[in-house]
C-alpha cells in the first residue's frame, strides 16, 4: 500500500497488473478509470498488465481500489 | 434454479446469454429508455404533489425495463411491479400467496408462448437470445427460456425498487446531505453505491462450499451450506472506516450487495443505471420531497425494502410533452 501511495503522488509511471483469474467483470475499474482500464463486452477489463503515465497513475489508483475483488496491483 | 446455483464453466454459457442484455455497455445504451421511463412515471404524479414512491415510480420503472429486456411489452409493467411486491410481501402459504404465485405462473406462461415466435423470428431481447441459443450442443427447452426469464425479472424488480426507496427515504431525512446531491449531482453514482452498501436489498444468499476452508475460525467442509450476510459484511469495520456512517463521497467501496465472485449480480450495471437516473431525476423536479409514510416489510429477514411509501412534494408542472 505505501509504495502504491508513494507512486500515485510521486509523477512516475506506475505498472498496472490485473489477475485474470481474480476478475469477475464487476467493470468498477472501468466506472472510475476507463482510459486507464478498457473493457470488453463483457464488462471484463482488457488489461492484464500495463504501464501507465503519470497524469493518470492516480486514476489507475481508484481503478484498482474500486475493485471488488481486488484483482489489481499497482507497482 | 439455474444459473442462480450453477457453477463455472456450465454457468458461464448462461452468464454470456444474459451478459448480451446486461453487460455495461448494454445497460448504458438502455439509460435513454430508462430516463424516459422515469419521466413518465413522474409526469403523472407531479401536479398532484403527492405519491406512492413504490407505485408510481420505483415498481413500473423497475418492472417496465426488465419486461423490456426480456422481451414482454411495457404495457405488463405495473402488472409485473405489483407481483413481485405482492410475492415479497405476502407471506408464503396463506391463500393470498398462493393466487400471487399463480399469477406468476401465468406471466411465465406468457413469457413461453413467445418463444417459438422470437425463434422464428429473434429480436434484441432475452427470450430471443435463449430462444436462439445453444448451450453443450442443445437448444434450451421452452421451459427453460421461461425459468432464466423468471430467475432475472425476480432479480431485477424488488431489488431495485427497495434500493431506492431506501435512498429516497434516507435523503428525505436528511436535508442537507439532499442539498449536497442537488448542488453536485455528479456525487450521485458515488451516493448510489453508499447507499447499495447500507441498505442491500437482499440481507443474504445461500451458497455451498466446494472444498474445505477455514472463515474467520469456523472450518467448512466440502458440500457445507453456508449463509452469506451481504448486509453484515458490508457493515465490517475490518473494511469499512466507521461502517454505520452514510457517506455519500465514501472511496473506496467494496460492498458485497451484488455478491462477490462468479455469482455476482449479473444486472448490477442496469441497476447502477436506474438508481442514478430516479436520484438525479427526483432531486431536479421535487427536490423538497418529503416521505410522509414508510412501512417496512412484514419480514426483514431475507429482503429489505418497504410494504408501503408516500411521499409529498411541491407540485410542478409535468414534463414539455405533456402539457
Amino acid at each position: 500500500m505505501s509504495s502504491d501511495d508513494r507512486q500515485a503522488s510521486a509523477p512516475e509511471f506506475v505498472r498496472v497488473r490485473r489477475d485474470p483469474s481474480a476478475c469477475y467483470g464487476h467493470a468498477l475499474c472501468n466506472a472510475q478509470a476507463p482510459q486507464v482500464y478498457p473493457i470488453d463486452e463483457e464488462g471484463f477489463s482488457t488489461v492484464t498488465e500495463k504501464l501507465v503515465p503519470p497524469d493518470l497513475a492516480e486514476l489507475a489508483k481508484r481503478g484498482a481500489d474500486a475493485c471488488p475483488e481486488s484483482a489489481i496491483r499497482l507497482e | 434454479m439455474i444459473p442462480l446455483e450453477l457453477d463455472p464453466p456450465a454457468s458461464l454459457a448462461y452468464r454470456k446469454l444474459l451478459n448480451l442484455t446486461l453487460s455495461p455497455q448494454a445497460s448504458k445504451a438502455r439509460k435513454p429508455y430508462i430516463q424516459d421511463l422515469v419521466t413518465e412515471c413522474l409526469d403523472q404524479v407531479c401536479e398532484s404533489g403527492q405519491m406512492d414512491v413504490l407505485h408510481d415510480l420505483t415498481g413500473p420503472v423497475t418492472a417496465t425495463l426488465t419486461l423490456a429486456i426480456v422481451g414482454m411489452p411495457a404495457s405488463q409493467g405495473r402488472r409485473c411491479a405489483q407481483l413481485m411486491h405482492d410475492m415479497t410481501t405476502i407471506f408464503p402459504g396463506s391463500p393470498e400467496y398462493n393466487e400471487i404465485a399463480q399469477d406468476f405462473g401465468k406471466l411465465l406462461g406468457e413469457i413461453a408462448a413467445l418463444v417459438p415466435e422470437r425463434r422464428a423470428e429473434p429480436r434484441d431481447d432475452l427470450i430471443s437470445h435463449l430462444a436462439t441459443a445453444t448451450i453443450d450442443g442443445r437448444a434450451l427447452s421452452i421451459e427453460e427460456v421461461a425459468n432464466v426469464c423468471a430467475l432475472v425479472i425476480a432479480g431485477g424488480v424488488e431489488t431495485t425498487a427497495s434500493l431506492v426507496a431506501h435512498a429516497l427515504r434516507w435523503l428525505s431525512e436528511h436535508p442537507e446531505e439532499r442539498q449536497r446531491l442537488i448542488n453536485d449531482p455528479d456525487l450521485i453514482p458515488s451516493a448510489g453505491e453508499e447507499f447499495l452498501r447500507v441498505f442491500a436489498p437482499v440481507a443474504g444468499m445461500a451458497r455451498t462450499a466446494t472444498t474445505r476452508t477455514e472463515i474467520a475460525g469456523a472450518m467448512l467442509e466440502a458440500g457445507d451450506r453456508v449463509f452469506l450476510m451481504y448486509g453484515a459484511a458490508n457493515l465490517d469495520p475490518a473494511a469499512f472506516d466507521e461502517p454505520a456512517e452514510v457517506r455519500l463521497d465514501r472511496f473506496p467501496n467494496r460492498h458485497v450487495t451484488f455478491g462477490v465472485g462468479s455469482h455476482r449480480c449479473v444486472g448490477a450495471h442496469l441497476a447502477r443505471a436506474q438508481i442514478e437516473i430516479i436520484l438525479r431525476s427526483v432531486l431536479a423536479r421535487m427536490p423538497d420531497f418529503v416521505i410522509t409514510e414508510a412501512e417496512p416489510y412484514p419480514d426483514l429477514g431475507m429482503g429489505n425494502g418497504f410494504a408501503t411509501m408516500k411521499a409529498t412534494f411541491t407540485p410542478t408542472a409535468g414534463s414539455p410533452a405533456q402539457r
